[in-house]
């Protein structure tokens, strides 16, 4: 079995061997012959035998990893941000911001790019950037430099506001488990535990809700097996 | 306007109301917007009038220029509808009170000022007119909600009611809570056995204003909230799908995928245990 989350920017990719292969989702698009056993991920929608929703793979994957009854885990993407509040191992409530993806990974990705800023140096600033509207909080961003702020600085406020945003949307939690590709980004990590207490459980979540779904632990694939049974 | 319900005696409402729909029209053809007075939507049925419900998007019809993107996609239909059939609707049917909302009150008054015939027929009805046969019935979802959205001018027939009195859901799995979408796709998401809830069961029992029922749900089962985005309804649906474990689901025209896989979530995950935790 092959699993693939095809996320807005990059897909990853578990093989059979157990490896995870991270690629731009546009070089996975590229490649006409991309195929997969079972995915999740708008992406790889049209990719694969079988397709999973992603807030399903979500929560799935986290429940194979985390043993609390009752938890809360956020997974933020380029595009969109889902979270869903666990009780008594069921989902008590969840939620997709659906309406405005400026202010999510896709945006730190470009800020950091066109700024050269290394995220893992990036000390966080107490100061924040209001981040309802993505777009709006560019503008503000682009604000603060001019009123003398460094871009680095600009862009860490960018980021409280971004994670005051999260931790509100999460409907504010004393510990938040963090999936996706923000997990890797150390200023947004350190910036978040302003809030609450954080656990990262890396970019790999959804594939793990994949492999959880199928059932893959119990068969004889060892690989996947190991893979599955990582612990936190 | 024509004639303001708020501000005639009831009596010489419904005789002037009357005189207007005996005259000779060009069309014969009302449009109108929510779900306004039944009395006064049964003196033009009684007229041979065609009714047209201006809440339904047609294809191609455009909203004026002055009109906000920021505006409730059904006020933006509405207007762009009037505008389009202006030359075949003889008279507007406005629900302008709590039975629709405080835009439709302010889309009467730029119709009028555009010189559209507008008469104001808010719904003030506090007494259900009928049971909620069709709201706790089996069947497609998006079906029933157009057939309760037609009974204002199109009542039950005795096929209808018992047709849907034999399909009465024992237990529901889920709420829908809310108002019909501009696209009615999103409905196709749901199991036959959602009950409805909200407005849309305020229209079938013919008291669309009384909102105060709107809050009345039953926290047992998953509840999906459905308002359009820019509606003031989104804050009662907010506040209850967070207090509830609920889903509130906005809309803006055309569903998009994220908020199709939002629901999809929601329904595919409500109410499922999950025992198993991390492995040895």
């Amino acid at each position: 079995m092959i699993y693939c989350d095809g996320g807005s920017t990059y897909t990853k990719i578990l093989y059979p061997d157990g490896a995870v292969k991270i690629l731009p989702t546009q070089d996975m698009l590229g490649d006409q012959t991309s195929w997969f056993d079972l995915a999740t991920g708008h992406a790889a929608k049209n990719r694969c035998g079988r397709y999973v929703n992603e807030l399903i793979a979500l929560v799935h994957g986290t429940l194979s990893l985390v043993g609390d009854d009752r938890f809360t885990v956020v997974d933020i993407g380029s595009r969109d941000t889902k979270y869903a509040v666990i009780e008594n191992r069921q989902t008590a409530s969840l939620d997709w911001n659906t309406g405005c993806g400026g202010n999510l990974g896709f945006t730190l990705e470009l800020l950091g790019q066109y700024y050269n800023i290394n995220y893992q140096l990036l000390q966080p600033n107490p100061k924040k950037i209001p981040v309802a509207c993505g777009l709006l909080a560019m503008e503000k961003i682009f604000d603060e430099i001019n009123h003398g702020a460094l871009p680095d600085e600009a862009v860490a406020m960018f980021i409280n506001g971004l994670c005051f945003y999260i931790h509100q949307f999460c409907q504010s939690p004393t510990l938040l488990y963090l999936a996706g590709g923000l997990t890797e980004n150390a200023c947004f990590v350190q910036t978040l535990r302003q809030y609450c207490e954080v656990k990262p459980l890396g970019r790999d979540i959804l594939l793990r809700g994949l492999a959880e779904i199928s059932g893959c632990e119990n068969a004889a694939d060892a690989a996947i097996g190991n893979f599955v049974r990582r612990t936190i | 306007m024509l004639l303001n319900i708020f501000e005639l005696e009831t009596k010489e409402y419904y005789e002037r109301l009357r005189l207007l729909a005996g005259k000779h029209s060009r069309h014969h053809c009302l449009g109108f917007w929510g779900q306004p007075d039944q009395a006064a939507m049964d003196i033009f049925s009684q007229n041979g009038y065609t009714f047209i419900d201006l809440d339904i998007p047609r294809p191609d019809n455009i909203c004026p220029a002055f009109v906000p993107q920021t505006t409730c996609q059904i006020i933006q239909v509405i207007l762009a509808n009037a505008c389009a059939l202006r030359e075949r609707l003889d008279f507007i049917l406005a629900a302008t009170g709590p039975d629709k909302c405080e835009q439709g009150r302010q889309t009467a008054e730029i119709l009028e000022r555009l010189d559209f015939p507008v008469i104001n027929a808010s719904n003030t009805n506090k007494t259900p007119l009928r049971a909620s046969l069709i709201s706790n019935a089996a069947g497609p979802l998006g079906p029933r909600v157009s057939r309760i959205m037609e009974l204002a001018y199109r009542p039950l027939a005795k096929e209808e009611e018992i047709y849907y009195q034999s399909r009465q859901i024992k237990e529901a799995e889920v709420i829908f809570h809310g108002v019909p979408p501009a696209d009615l796709s999103l409905l196709e998401l749901f199991p036959d056995n959602t009950r409805i809830e909200g407005w849309t069961k305020l229209v079938e029992l013919g008291v669309p204003g009384r909102v105060d029922l709107e809050w009345r749900i039953a926290p047992q089962l998953p509840v999906v909230f459905f308002t359009q985005s820019f509606c003031h309804k989104g804050l009662l649906a907010a506040y209850l799908a967070k207090s509830t474990g609920g889903l509130h689901i906005e809309g803006h025209g055309a569903i998009t995928g994220s908020t199709e896989a939002k629901l999809q979530a929601y329904l595919g995950l409500a109410g499922k245990t999950f025992q198993r935790g991390p492995q040895p």
